[in-house]
């Protein structure tokens, strides 16, 4: 059985598909005049094309097109979700990383937030001697003290459940102060700030320190309730009473 | 003056239905023919087709503006018909319902029986050889486009489509077709 040279199988391929060059032409037509068997094979490749050509293709249904379209959820491109480009830009995958970091850090922000609101134990030292800077501190009453040789004043502040007696008092003789308070309001702390030789004695409702010279100190107390409190402060001195004094403490 | 196809597609991306069905419009018919051409049979065309348009809306954010949009839907038509042949033996039958256009019933016979000939040579063809001779001589692609499509070389579509149209020939050679004068 006679077979073609491959160059030439190419040439006869080229030749039908319209894309032979001049030179490939002459080249095809010397070889094809001179092989019979190959100018065969090219005649049946070329009729075998031209009847592909004569086969008949019908039309497609007339409602073929109103199948496609019917077929198609047209929502995937949607105007309304491309109108909101900026949401879409907002919330696109990339800036996944961004707003974990954001989530987290407001997580942050707001466990922090209530670890300070709920904290029982503020740092006394930014207390006293900052009377009237503590930022976040309100003053709710200040009065002077001046009974007998007793000079000076007493500040009550208040942070949140928490609230302080600033005491500045100065005193030749020896005299007592008690604060009494009910049972929802707890003493917490006491700072010595320029207190010297100060006697402290205390019970479940009240607290009481005796003082003489210059005392300056602070006493700290919590509340446990967002209800109303009464506290009410006395001065004695020498069995007598100098001073009284209620006061009302809110959460 | 008409948008051309990537300006529909764009379109289409921004939510324009509209964009999509002229898309359709243009391309349907072409790729009922394409599908026809590969299948032989109406109905699976018709399936084809509309899969087809169902899939390239799907996909046509995907769609890269650097190639021919028609290359891109013909490849998807391809793929789609190569999976309808996969999954259907439909493919083998011949459709007769649409091939008679003669009047004269001696015509019709002899139109008929040549016709049949060579749709049952070109369906005797492996779908390997079939797709580059059908897409070639049907929608004279480049080599390059056929490659595109075809998602292969160009140099196996060129061994492909040149092993092909021997085949196609061999087989109406064996079929006696082109000795016994119904096709000379």
């Amino acid at each position: 059985m006679e077979t073609l040279d491959k160059q030439y199988i190419e040439l006869i391929n080229k030749e039908i598909d319209h894309i032979i060059s001049p030179d490939e032409k002459i080249k095809l037509d010397k070889y094809l005049s001179e092989n019979k068997f190959a100018k065969e094979y090219y005649e049946e490749l070329r009729l075998t094309e031209d009847y592909l050509d004569k086969l008949p293709v019908p039309a497609p249904s007339e409602n073929l097109k109103k199948q496609i379209i019917n077929s198609i959820d047209f929502s995937k491109y949607s105007p309304k979700a491309h109108k909101q480009g900026f949401f879409s830009t907002l919330f696109a995958p990339k800036f996944k990383l961004a707003y974990t970091f954001a989530v987290g850090l407001l997580v942050g922000i707001i466990c922090y937030a209530i670890l300070v609101n709920n904290s029982n134990n503020i740092n006394i030292d930014d207390i006293y001697g900052t009377i009237g800077t503590t930022s976040n501190a309100n003053t709710i009453n200040e009065f002077p003290l001046n009974y007998s040789d007793i000079s000076g004043k007493i500040e009550l502040k208040k942070y949140d459940n928490n609230f302080w007696f600033n005491l500045d008092l100065n005193s030749t003789q020896q005299f007592d102060i008690k604060i009494s308070f009910p049972e929802q309001v707890k003493f917490s702390n006491i700072r010595l700030g320029l207190a010297k030789d100060i006697k402290i004695s205390k019970g479940p409702d009240f607290i009481k320190t005796t003082n003489a010279g210059h005392q300056k100190y602070s006493l700290l107390f919590l509340t446990e309730t967002s209800e109303t409190a009464k506290v009410k402060m006395q001065v004695f001195q020498s069995g007598s009473i100098l001073f009284e004094k209620n006061l009302v403490l809110k959460k | 003056m008409n948008s051309s196809d990537n300006d529909l597609v764009k379109e289409c991306l921004e939510g324009n239905k509209k964009a999509f069905e002229e898309i359709v419009e243009r391309y349907y018919k072409t790729i009922f023919r394409l599908s026809f051409r590969i299948t032989r049979n109406h109905d699976d065309a018709e399936e084809i087709t509309q899969s087809t348009f169902v899939k390239a809306y799907e996909n046509l954010s995907s769609f890269n503006f650097k190639y021919k949009f028609f290359s891109w839907i013909y490849r998807i038509a391809v793929n789609e018909s190569l999976n309808l042949s996969k999954k259907s033996s439909k493919m083998e039958q011949i459709d007769e319902r649409y091939t008679n256009d003669e009047t004269n019933p001696e015509k019709i016979f002899e139109k008929s029986e040549f016709n049949n000939s060579i749709k049952e040579a070109i369906l005797q063809l492996e779908l390997l050889y079939r797709l580059p001779v059908v897409l070639k001589h049907f929608f004279d692609y480049s080599y390059s486009d056929l490659s595109y499509i075809l998602d292969i070389p160009e140099k196996t579509v060129k061994s492909r489509l040149y092993t092909g149209r021997q085949l196609l020939k061999d087989i109406l050679i064996n079929r006696r077709d082109l000795q016994n004068g119904n096709i000379r």
